[in-house]
């Protein structure tokens, strides 16, 4: 755990630059601005056989808290993009339409957001909660590589939960095969 | 809970259950034994309650012995097989007590079985004829029988997608929570006292575990992101949970009287619905690891996947409580709809139990392993059905407003 919570502390002191693809955690209490909280988890399992040069365990973060704060609001700045049938793969239209929802991000440096990752209702509940997840990670993902501080991005999935339409066919499934990027207004800058 | 029922006398004990010879899905089967099942008689023939009563009675114990699927269940002795059993009762109330005298008897010889006087607060007549019938099935068969057993799922008929318990039969349909969010995925403990579920009441997938006996709900992981509950150990100390924490959604292990979590996969892909193998040595799962969602069981103390599934899509195991089969929701090709299929814990034998009737999901073992719940749209909106776990004699579950899905059958 001391080496995590190194790790985490450093992590955030650099501003997410040491450690590519891992994240410091972040709570937002109900008012104030994120602040660093250290991710509790426990580290990964060890293989049962010694290794002679240990390394250490990979360090558990998590991201930015939905919880607390104001609502999460639509802005017509802030597309929507579209996944194939049970793919969280990114097409060349969504990327182009992130970069430019990155580039309204990053304008705004209070501005929080939160992507919501959906599925048409084909598959399980559960499958598409879990696929609803990885489309919203994919999207964040592609945020923090176009220079969005991840401290400032949330992701939570709705798997088939929040449909925009209920007809069975493949017009509706393509407008539910969604991420959406939606926006609020943090209480100060985040630091 | 229902209320514990007084067993008065017990004047016989069946010989405990012998290993009962596996059950052969989709096989040939035994014409069933014949159980006679007069009516009821009332305890004071005099009392039009009384008689109600018998009548309600009977009908409840008639309608578990046939679902039961171990008796040929006849009114009288007629033709054809002679009967196996037969099954006479006497049923009456006392101020707010309903009483009932039971005796099963072996029709071939005459013999006595048991004889049993069950009383039962008035307002549950219900559970004393399930306690009736699950006593018939254990002398009979020397196995456990169902009918005390419930069926939670998730039903949106208020408009937002509530946890309901019923019986097993469709009856006694409760809601047990009023989140007004999202609330999906119940577990329940094998004691039947907690229900682990998903809800979004706070802004995120948070799981609660609800506690019937009190009535309290409380957290039980609510970390950014997915938090899941996939099985229960058979023990009732271990949960089973997907969690993101932010990332691909992987597999955990809850300890649910330390509260330490442990990591089970690392991976890249979504692993998700995590199921106890009856030994708690294994688990089944479903990942994408491989492109399309297949079914993996996980050896608990290597920590070594392999692979189950060939098919074009699988998900939402759910392994038997004989440990033989891990049924799935599956489909042959893209864009068909799902259905419910069988694998054999080698993955080499596949049986198909639904075909051409709409999408089928999520099934679940009744706790003898004889019978499946899942959702189906066969009828139009989501409902709840029960088969038996060769696929023959689907039966909707019960017909309530809204769409039912999800069901998870509690052993108690």
């Amino acid at each position: 755990m001391d080496a995590m919570k190194k790790c985490a502390l450093l992590l955030a002191a650099a501003a997410l630059a040491a450690c590519a693809a891992r994240r410091p955690s972040l709570k937002a209490d109900s008012t104030a601005s994120p602040t660093i909280a250290l991710s509790t988890a426990p580290a990964e399992a060890v293989a049962p056989a010694a290794p002679i040069a240990p390394d250490a365990p990979p360090t558990e973060v998590a991201e930015a808290s939905l919880r607390g704060g104001g609502e999460f609001a639509a802005r017509a700045d802030l597309k929507a993009v579209r996944f194939d049938f049970d793919s969280a793969a990114l097409s060349d239209e969504a990327l182009e339409a992130l970069k430019s929802n990155a580039e309204a991000i990053k304008a705004e440096p209070r501005l929080e957001v939160r992507v919501a990752g959906h599925c048409d209702e084909r598959g399980t509940t559960a499958y598409n909660l879990a696929l609803g997840q990885k489309r919203a990670k994919e999207v964040r993902d592609y945020y923090i590589r176009l220079g969005v501080d991840g401290r400032r991005i949330a992701t939570i999935s709705y798997g088939e939960e929040n449909p925009l339409c209920a007809q069975p066919d493949e017009a509706c499934w393509t407008q539910n095969r969604r991420a959406e990027t939606t926006a609020r207004t943090a209480a100060a800058p985040a630091p | 809970m229902s209320p514990a029922l007084l067993l008065a006398t017990l004047l016989t004990v069946p010989a405990d259950a012998q290993t009962e010879v596996r059950m052969s899905v989709g096989g040939g089967s035994q014409p069933l034994p014949v159980l006679v099942l007069p009516a009821f008689s009332a305890a004071d023939g005099r009392r039009g309650e009384d008689a109600a009563l018998a009548g309600l009675l009977r009908e409840i114990v008639r309608r578990d012995l046939l679902l039961s699927r171990r008796f040929d269940v006849r009114d009288e002795d007629s033709g054809g097989l002679p009967a196996a059993w037969r099954l006479l009762a006497r049923a009456g109330q006392a101020a707010d007590k309903i009483s009932a005298q039971v005796t099963l008897a072996d029709a071939s010889g005459g013999r006595t079985v048991f004889e049993r006087y069950y009383r039962q607060d008035a307002r549950w007549p219900r559970a004393l004829a399930h306690r009736v019938a699950d006593d018939v099935v254990k002398a009979a068969t020397g196995r456990d029988g169902f009918a005390r057993t419930r069926i939670a799922f998730v039903n949106d008929q208020t408009g937002r997608k509530e946890i309901y318990l019923m019986d097993y039969d469709g009856e006694n349909v409760r809601r047990l929570t009023d989140d007004r969010s999202i609330d999906l995925l119940p577990r329940v403990s094998p004691d039947g006292r907690f229900v682990a579920y998903t809800s979004y009441k706070d802004g995120n997938p948070d799981l609660f575990l609800l506690d019937l006996r009190s009535g309290r709900t409380s957290a039980l992981s609510a970390e950014q992101g997915l938090n899941v509950a996939g099985g229960f150990s058979p023990d009732g100390t271990k949960l089973l949970m997907t969690l993101s924490r932010g990332r691909s959604p992987n597999l955990y292990l809850k300890d649910l009287k330390t509260g330490g979590v442990e990591r089970l996969t690392s991976h890249f892909g979504a692993d998700s619905t995590p199921t106890f193998s009856p030994d708690a040595r294994q688990a089944a799962f479903v990942s994408d690891r491989a492109g399309n969602p297949q079914i993996y069981v996980l050896d608990l103390e290597t920590r070594q996947p392999r692979r189950l599934t060939n098919f074009n899509w699988c998900d939402a195991p759910a392994w038997s409580p004989t440990g033989e089969w891990i049924a799935f929701a599956g489909r042959a090709r893209r864009g068909d709809p799902l259905d419910i299929f069988l694998a054999d814990v080698t993955g080499s034998q596949v049986l198909r139990l639904t075909r051409g009737e709409g999408a089928n999901e999520d099934p679940a073992w009744s706790p003898d392993g004889r019978l499946l719940a899942f959702s189906s749209t066969r009828e139009g909106r989501p409902r709840i059905y029960v088969m038996d776990a060769d696929g023959s004699a689907p039966r909707r579950a019960a017909e309530l407003p809204g769409a039912s899905t999800t069901p998870f059958w509690s052993a108690d």
